[in-house]
């Protein structure tokens, strides 16, 4: 696969990206190496994984980290119910007692969680780690023993190697910094808040029917609200989300009483909410000040 | 500029048999910026380099080394002006070279500038200027050093053991594991449980990660007379936010902020200052009952629920009418798990809680600790974890 072609093909998907993103994205897949994505929320970090995973026609695998989550939710369990109803079931039966082990920990009761699919996929697959500074240290930690061996081991059955390595994104909001040997087994890549010309660019390509002077407008009003101190800034997602319902109204300019009514869909947070009213017409002024450049 | 540079690289691709030795001198340099990368990342780059072979220009190959080098955002920012001064200096030893053999006669001579880049790509950033001699002081550890007595290297070595402290402390909660539903199963409560039915388990018994856990929020006064304690302060809330996730600091003068989410996307040092020079903090005092208010009004129901332990970092300097500061206590206290009062003029023997804002908040504290060294700093935290 060649840099151009993940360019054109990311494009073709409706993933604009620059060619940063598509550099790191192709020496990942070339090194086997998992890549970390960090930025702030909304700028497309999971969508990667989507995307490629249609690009590359492979299964998705998902695994939404959590505060607490482990091994038992990320890598595998023992369906202890089954297992024990099996037991009682061959209470009686003239298997032995290693022949009765020996099925009790077979795959049948094996419950495979996001980690071991991705590794016993028969097609390679694409396996997404979404916000992974959600979890804790301790999970990092077992995280970077799966990403590093490509294998697992179950202690009643043996270890268990990857049949194809996956194509590993792990995305990380920032809210808490990643343990330094985590980010030392990936590739790293930053992406920001887009430019306007990128932005703009977005927008169009992902809301066709709106329009074009909206459009703009959209774009240079969210480049102002960033610029201010918010508690949770809005992403490129808040945005589209914005244009594609400004669109369904059929409206083709932004006004005060339009941007009151409809930015909740952008920012969701009260404190925020009063600091975007209240500045509303300073705002607008610069939004037009920000389209005439 | 970039013209110059792009001639420069269609010569060096030209004239460069081993990527490899470029690569480690680069990776050298990057060293000594505090970039840790060792052979993997070497591996990577030469990989990287090859892969985008076909990029062909100046900002290609960078844009390859990028790629596989930068692990962390702070790099990122770093990395192109990192590799522009290197590839610069690259480019002024190789013309010093030429420069020595057209012509002979200027080989004896060194300027100055030259000299000193040469050394520092020859010698890869070991200063051997300055020699380090260790001091042996017997008596105080630097933990038991007050904050206000430590010397610039010592800042740094305590706040290396204050990010270390909170990360130990972070893993502690961490590992506290509660029953459960469903997870990992917790053998010893199993056993127990279903001793009466003999042998057979028929209750299963789990445990998992305990989710309402405690949290923690701080609010330190930036003002003049705390600066010092704030900053030590706030490094530990980052260690302990590396590994613990609930964690909330604010910051107060004459108003509140909230910089949590800015303590991780910058570096600590640069958020204080930038919050110690705005125009409104200067020179004025504290105003504890605002930021109070403000607390209460905007955060209170947000951020602080029974299972939160709220810090009050201050040494209690108020310069606005305390009245109604009770009252703020009085609904943080109702609100959260415990409140506790950090003071770091408590270090001394005759403190007495005498200052308007102190008298105001004592009622309703669980507890006022001194802070003014590392020590008392782990005194409190093994107290109220």
């Amino acid at each position: 696969m060649k840099l151009e072609e993940v360019v054109q093909a990311l494009n073709d998907e409706g993933y604009i990206s620059d060619r940063q993103i598509s550099m790191s994205i192709l020496l990942s897949i070339k090194l086997n190496k998992p890549l970390l994505v960090e930025g702030p929320a909304g700028v497309g970090k999971t969508e990667i994984a989507k995307v490629m995973s249609k690009i590359l026609d492979r299964r998705l695998i998902r695994l939404q980290c959590y505060e607490g989550l482990d091994a038992s939710q990320s890598l595998y369990e023992w369906n202890y119910q089954r297992q024990l109803l099996q037991l009682k079931l061959e209470e009686r039966s003239d298997k032995t007692v290693e022949e009765k082990e020996a099925h009790l920990f077979s795959e049948e009761f094996l419950l495979k969680r996001p980690l071991l699919s991705a590794i016993t996929s028969e097609q390679p697959s694409v396996l997404l780690l979404d916000e992974i500074d959600r979890a804790d240290e301790e999970f990092e930690s077992f995280l970077l023993e799966v990403l590093s061996d490509w294998q697992i081991s179950i202690p009643e059955i043996g270890t268990i190697k990857a049949t194809h390595i996956p194509f590993v994104v792990v995305t990380s909001n920032r809210v808490r910094e990643l343990s330094e040997a985590l980010r030392r087994r990936c590739l790293y890549l930053w992406i920001d808040y887009p430019t306007i010309e990128k932005e703009l660019e977005i927008i169009k390509r992902k809301v066709p029917g709106l329009d074009a002077e909206l459009a703009a407008e959209i774009t240079h009003f969210m480049h102002q609200v960033r610029q201010m101190e918010l508690d949770k800034h809005p992403g490129v997602a808040e945005a589209l989300d914005w244009a594609k319902a400004l669109s369904e109204l059929h409206f083709e300019h932004l006004d005060q009483d339009l941007i009151e009514d409809t930015f909740g869909i952008v920012i969701k947070n009260w404190q925020d909410q009063r600091a975007v009213q209240t500045s509303l017409t300073e705002l607008l002024e610069q939004t037009r000040v920000s389209m005439k450049l | 500029m970039a013209d110059e540079r792009q001639a420069e690289f269609f010569e060096w691709s030209q004239r460069s048999t081993s990527i490899s030795h470029f690569l480690v001198e680069l990776i050298r340099h990057l060293r000594t910026k505090e970039f840790k990368i060792g052979p993997n990342e070497l591996s990577d780059a030469v990989a990287s380099i090859q892969v985008f072979n076909g990029l062909g220009s100046y900002a290609g190959l960078r844009a390859a080394c990028r790629t596989a080098l930068v692990k962390g955002r702070r790099q990122y920012l770093l990395f192109d002006n990192l590799f522009d001064t290197f590839w610069k200096e690259k480019q002024r030893s190789k013309d010093a070279k030429i420069e020595d053999r057209s012509s002979p006669s200027r080989s004896l001579r060194k300027t100055e500038p030259r000299f000193d880049s040469i050394k520092e790509w020859l010698y890869a950033g070991k200063h051997h200027d300055t020699v380090e001699i260790a001091v042996y002081s017997p008596g105080k550890s630097l933990s038991q050093t007050p904050f206000i007595e430590l010397s610039d290297e010592e800042i740094q070595a305590v706040i290396q053991l204050i990010q270390k402290y909170a990360q130990t402390l972070a893993r502690q909660i961490n590992r506290r594991r509660i029953k459960a539903n469903r997870g990992q199963i917790d053998l010893r409560k199993l056993i127990r449980k279903n001793l009466k039915y003999g042998g057979e388990m028929i209750n299963l018994i789990y445990k998992r990660p305990d989710q309402n856990r405690t949290q923690f929020v701080v609010l330190c006064d930036v003002s003049r007379s705390m600066e010092l304690y704030t900053r030590f302060f706030i490094h530990f809330m980052i260690g302990l936010h590396r590994a613990y996730r609930d964690v909330e600091t604010f910051v107060f003068s004459t108003q509140l902020h909230h910089i949590t989410s800015k303590l991780n996307l910058s570096d600590p040092d640069h958020v204080l200052e930038s919050l110690l020079s705005d125009a409104e903090s200067w020179g004025s005092g504290t105003r504890i009952s605002e930021s109070l208010k403000h607390f209460v009004d905007s955060h209170l129901h947000a951020r602080v629920n029974s299972n939160t332990i709220v810090m009050i970092l201050s040494d209690g300097w108020d310069t606005a009418d305390a009245s109604m500061l009770s009252q703020y206590f009085r609904r943080i206290r109702q609100r959260a798990k415990h409140v506790y009062w950090l003071n770091p003029l408590m270090g001394h023997a005759d403190f007495r809680p005498e200052t308007a804002a102190l008298k105001a908040a004592v009622p309703y504290l669980h507890g006022m600790y001194p802070v003014h060294h590392l020590d008392g700093l782990r005194r409190f935290f093994n107290a109220i974890i």
